[in-house]
């Protein structure tokens, strides 16, 4: 299990020795010290492989990961897993602006609060955030699952494709107008794991949905599990589904 | 004697037919014009230039007997492997989506056959240009459409656009005529409907945000590759001299004549410069950073022919990217197909709502009927033609400037036919020594 320091060994080294891992590898786990707020540390990789970080990170870590799972034991500067394409990327705190943005694919958890523009041109990946988003958040989302456990702030799923958006708690009430009128397809699930059911009621609410004028994907991305919520009261029982649409 | 004499009816400079017909169509649809290409209004351009070539107080190289190269190397700063192109003369980025897939292929073939690279576009990357192109350079937009690390690796460059000469400040557009089932696929988008895209990079602000990204791409390509920066002609001295201080190993810089595959008529005539006023300020930041040379300059917009091409070379430019000559040569707007235009209700030159996806030529298009009229092979050697045409006359004028290279052509090479000219590109005045701003040569 290759030990990394950070503050010995450059970033340049790490990332070089990580991309050229195969995928037949027997260094799978790789745990990284004293990561000090560095940027893109762990990012490009592609393989199956886990990267565990102890200590909060910079910009774009884990950025266009493929495959491989990265876990910070800290927070996470701008761009966490920005165009993550498969695999799970962990936050143990808070994350910044434009975690996950354009995510095709994988999972993104979130124990603490994102900031702006969390899952911006988000393009399939699933993001699971433990607390608040803020504004701009799933900004022009094409496709994929944002689930937030707290608040949404302003505008969230403006100009929004074909994303589904989950949020327990409230949703700041200044959303574009446009957004606002879609969000009256909102409703109130009796909720025990909130994601699984919630996407599959939300899907059989869409598909009857006078609305959206908008067929629905063919697929919908279901990787979220009930592992990767734990940690929160599955019993509550109010959940509100906002899938917005645009015209 | 007959009635008094009237005068002859007079038709408004200010509103003349064409602003008429604007309104009349605004009032009637409610909708501002769309459409593709690069402004259409006269701007000073190269043009207004002219050569002085040589005489007694300077000596031509002989014609076609005496070397001119015009190779170049693009993105020394820092990348591991820069790019050598044999001429100085790109293919501009364009989507598949925008253009055919049988468009991509051509653009490649004729590209690759003379040395030279051509560019993705807002919509991925796809099998058929990075086969037939042997230099591609991978664009990362605003929207991402079809960005993945696998593209990424295999792209020879990365080209970061924050923005076109055509509509600085403004996003990308694909109607949903385009949106064709592959089309959808590449994007993530459902078929049919129109996208439009962000106008600001999801995940970076500003300049310092920018440099961090910049720092991400080289980690995840391993430090091999240029990171070029696209930026339309808007603040061309501080554009440029922040995209050095990002990182950039290359900038471009696109006029408004650049095209686009489609926006709005009002954003692509009345916003942004015509390239000839953007080169000089552009060339000023980097001389001024010590960067000139060494972070290279591609210039586009409105490049037509070898003179254009010398001429953007004199003024400071490493190489010239062009998009919508390079259409022109597979087949756009060819007059052959004029009774084809004249059933979408325009004419041979001046087709361009591209966006409709009905273009005749089978280039701007996703309709598999159409674009089967166009054939890659054929269209390759129509493009590798025009760039050894456009080669050749570069040469030509260099050669008869004195130059061993293209790229030793200078200011001091050109005189302007017009003040306006003069001014921009910061040459004199034909016939005179006066360069408007300025008391003396550059």
């Amino acid at each position: 299990m290759p030990d990394i320091d950070l503050s010995v060994t450059p970033l340049r080294e790490l990332n070089a020795a990580l991309h050229q891992l195969t995928p037949e590898t027997n260094e799978r786990h790789w745990v990284i010290e004293h990561p000090a707020g560095g940027h893109a540390i762990a990012a490009g990789l592609n393989v199956p492989v886990t990267v565990e970080i102890n200590g909060s990170v910079g910009y774009y870590c884990a950025g266009m990961n493929k495959l491989a799972t990265v876990l910070v034991h800290g927070s996470a500067g701008v761009g966490v897993a920005e165009n993550m394409m498969s695999g799970f990327v962990h936050v143990s705190g808070d994350a910044s602006q434009a975690a996950g943005a354009r995510g095709a694919g994988g999972l993104l958890r979130i124990d603490g609060n994102a900031s702006s523009r969390c899952g911006i041109s988000m393009k399939g990946i699933d993001i699971v955030v433990q607390g608040s988003v803020g504004h701009m958040s799933a900004f022009m989302a094409q496709s994929g699952n944002l689930v937030v456990f707290g608040d949404a702030g302003d505008s969230l799923g403006d100009s929004i494709y074909e994303a589904r958006l989950f949020v327990r708690g409230s949703v700041k009430a200044s959303a574009p107008i446009a957004s606002r009128r879609r969000c009256a397809t909102s409703i109130r699930l009796p909720c025990t794991t909130c994601s699984l059911v919630g996407a599959s009621t939300a899907r059989s609410i869409l598909a009857s949905s006078s609305d959206t004028g908008r067929p629905a994907r063919s697929t919908l991305s279901t990787s979220i599990t009930q592992e990767s919520i734990d940690g929160r009261d599955a019993e509550d029982d109010a959940t509100q589904v906002c899938d917005v649409r645009r015209l | 004697m007959d009635a008094t004499p009237r005068t002859t009816p007079r038709k408004s400079a200010t509103f003349d037919d064409y602003s008429l017909s604007e309104i009349r169509r605004a009032a009637a649809s409610g909708i501002y014009d769309i459409r593709g290409g690069g402004a259409k209004r006269k701007v000073p351009h190269f043009d207004d230039l002219l050569f002085l070539g040589a005489s007694i107080s300077r000596y031509p190289l002989e014609g076609y007997r005496e070397k001119c190269a015009t190779d170049v190397w693009l993105g020394t700063r820092y990348a591991q492997k820069p790019i050598h192109l044999k001429i100085p003369i790109t293919i501009a980025g364009m989507s598949f989506g925008s253009l055919s897939a049988q468009a991509k292929e051509a653009l490649g073939r004729g590209a690759s056959k003379m040395g030279t690279s051509t560019t993705t576009g807002d919509g991925g990357m796809t099998e058929e240009e990075r086969g037939h192109s042997s230099i591609l350079v991978y664009q990362l937009l605003p929207s991402r459409y079809g960005m993945n690390p696998d593209d990424l690796r295999r792209a020879d460059a990365i080209e970061i656009v924050i923005g076109q000469g055509a509509k600085p400040g403004g996003g990308g557009m694909l109607l949903g005529q385009k949106i064709s089932d592959r089309v959808a696929e590449m994007r993530t988008l459902p078929k049919g409907i129109d996208q439009r895209s962000a106008c600001r990079h999801p995940d970076w602000t500003g300049p310092d945000d920018l440099e961090i990204k910049i720092q991400e791409l080289r980690e995840i390509t391993d430090w091999q590759k240029p990171i070029y920066i696209k930026v339309g002609g808007s603040r061309p001295y501080y554009d440029v001299a922040l995209a050095i201080k990002s990182g950039a190993t290359v900038v471009v810089l696109d006029g408004m004549q650049g095209g686009t595959a489609a926006t709005q008529e009002v954003f692509i005539e009345h916003v942004g410069l015509p390239i000839l006023g953007a080169i000089r300020p552009a060339v000023q930041a980097l001389q001024d950073l010590g960067m000139h040379r060494k972070v290279q300059l591609i210039v586009s917009g409105g490049i037509r022919n070898g003179a254009d091409v010398a001429k953007a070379l004199a003024l400071g430019a490493d190489a010239v990217s062009i998009g919508t000559a390079a259409l022109v040569a597979l087949g756009d707007n060819d007059p052959a197909l004029e009774e084809h235009y004249q059933k979408l209700g325009t004419t041979a030159g001046a087709y361009d709502d591209w966006h409709e996806g009905q273009d005749p030529s089978g280039i701007n298009t996703q309709n598999p009927e159409l674009s089967a009229r166009l054939d890659p092979q054929l269209g390759g050697r129509r493009l590798a033609n025009y760039l050894a045409v456009m080669t050749l006359e570069a040469q030509t004028i260099a050669r008869a400037a004195a130059r061993a290279t293209v790229h030793n052509l200078e200011p001091e090479d050109l005189v302007a036919l017009t003040v306006e000219a003069a001014a921009m590109a910061k040459v004199p005045l034909a016939g005179t020594d006066w360069i408007p701003g300025s008391k003396t040569y550059e």
